[in-house]
């Protein structure tokens, strides 16, 4: 079976990921390991729930992950890519199982290091405020 | 064990539902709204030129969209659109914070967990003591770093403002390691991100920008319009009534920092 995973940067259906798998099944897992992990507390569990509420046909787990996709036999992820390493340490857990993931819609283009913010930002802000000729 | 969760779609059933299915998370239930809907109506209420000439201040014209930014409810570049459209260039400095959380996140793309460490030597002595219970309990004495602790715990939302002063109280003041203040201070936060908060937390130890944040008295004073100093316990002995170059010497002397 091949899912949308829904992870907690992503509780928006607005987002390009949704529109670009559209008859997938989606789903969310609230996995007790990883919420105890980030430490998280009850209102922003409840904060993504709200959120949640939004997305149709979404099928809301609690546990593990891995058991989740053993469990509905998944083969096949496919998730919105994230620099969180935490959620890509989260999703590792699930190797060697295919996961594909989709580029969340970026704010500036940009390739330089980041070393401060000054650099960048003199960078990116002709990309927002363009310089008069 | 697993198990599907049939959400209530009533708020407060939903709120107590969750409270159920783990009792083992803590904390009191969010005074924000999550979800799309929330996030546009926000958004819909933005100021975005009162926000850059108010928006150090704590009763000053904030959005306080980041929660929704945090879970993907709201994107950065939706927000910035909306406020080029409707302010054109007064929505410099907002777009310019909007900036700041990309920044992060490229960061935290480059270094990965290594965020979580200190990136760069610290400029000044830095501390490595464990978080006290005083700065947790909201009981140190001092009214506005008592304030913004309560305010974290009960909403998860601190103005950007108070959290610098914050974090600078307690690495700087308290010498407590700025790793653990900044994983209590991510748990509690709904709109916490290891990028915006850890590397926000570098940002005023040092670790990661080229020297450290400070803070006086006049300063918070200024920007908080004097709430907290007026009922303060330790009005008389406060900590930040110095100047720069005082506080300076102070925190980062040898002796002191030891």
């Amino acid at each position: 079976m091949k899912i949308l995973l829904v992870h907690d940067e992503m509780i928006n259906e607005s987002l390009p990921v949704f529109a670009q798998y559209p008859d997938l099944q989606r789903v969310f897992v609230f996995d007790p390991a990883f919420i105890a992990a980030e430490g998280w507390t009850m209102k922003r569990v409840q904060f993504i729930a709200d959120g949640l509420m939004e997305i149709p046909n979404i099928h809301v787990y609690k546990g593990a992950l891995t058991d989740v996709c053993s469990s509905l036999s998944v083969s096949h992820i496919v998730t919105q890519r994230t620099p969180n390493h935490c959620i890509s340490a989260w999703l590792a857990g699930l190797t060697p199982m295919l996961i594909d993931y989709v580029d969340e819609s970026p704010f500036v283009r940009y390739s330089g290091r980041v070393t401060r913010f000054t650099k960048y930002w003199k960078t990116v802000e002709p990309q927002w405020f363009p310089k008069a000729q | 064990m697993i198990e599907r969760i049939s959400l209530s779609s009533s708020r407060a059933e939903r709120n107590a539902q969750l409270r159920q299915l783990f009792p083992e998370v803590a904390g009191v239930d969010s005074v924000f709204e999550g979800g799309r809907a929330a996030a546009l109506q926000r958004l819909r209420k933005l100021d975005a030129a009162a926000y850059g000439r108010t928006r150090n201040s704590l009763d000053g014209r904030v959005s306080r969209l980041s929660p929704y930014f945090r879970h993907g409810m709201l994107t950065l570049h939706e927000a910035a659109d909306f406020a080029l459209t409707h302010f054109k260039g007064a929505s410099y400095k907002f777009v310019f914070e909007l900036a700041w959380r990309d920044f992060w996140r490229r960061v935290q793309a480059a270094y990965g967990a290594r965020i979580e460490q200190s990136i760069e030597p610290p400029k000044v002595p830095i501390g490595q003591r464990e978080l006290p219970e005083d700065i947790i309990n909201a009981a140190t004495g001092l009214a506005c770093m008592d304030a913004f602790a309560r305010e974290l715990v009960e909403t998860g939302y601190v103005h950007n403002h108070a959290r610098m002063w914050f974090a600078s109280y307690v690495v700087h003041h308290r010498k407590v390691d700025w790793r653990a203040a900044a994983q209590w201070y991510y748990g509690e936060l709904i709109d916490g991100d290891r990028a915006s908060n850890h590397l926000s937390w570098q940002w005023i130890a040092s670790t990661f920008s080229s020297k450290p944040y400070l803070f006086n008295r006049e300063n918070l004073e200024r920007y908080s319009d004097g709430v907290y100093c007026e009922q303060c316990p330790a009005k008389r002995r406060c900590p930040f009534d110095q100047s720069y170059e005082s506080l300076h010497e102070k925190l980062f002397s040898t002796e002191f920092s030891q």
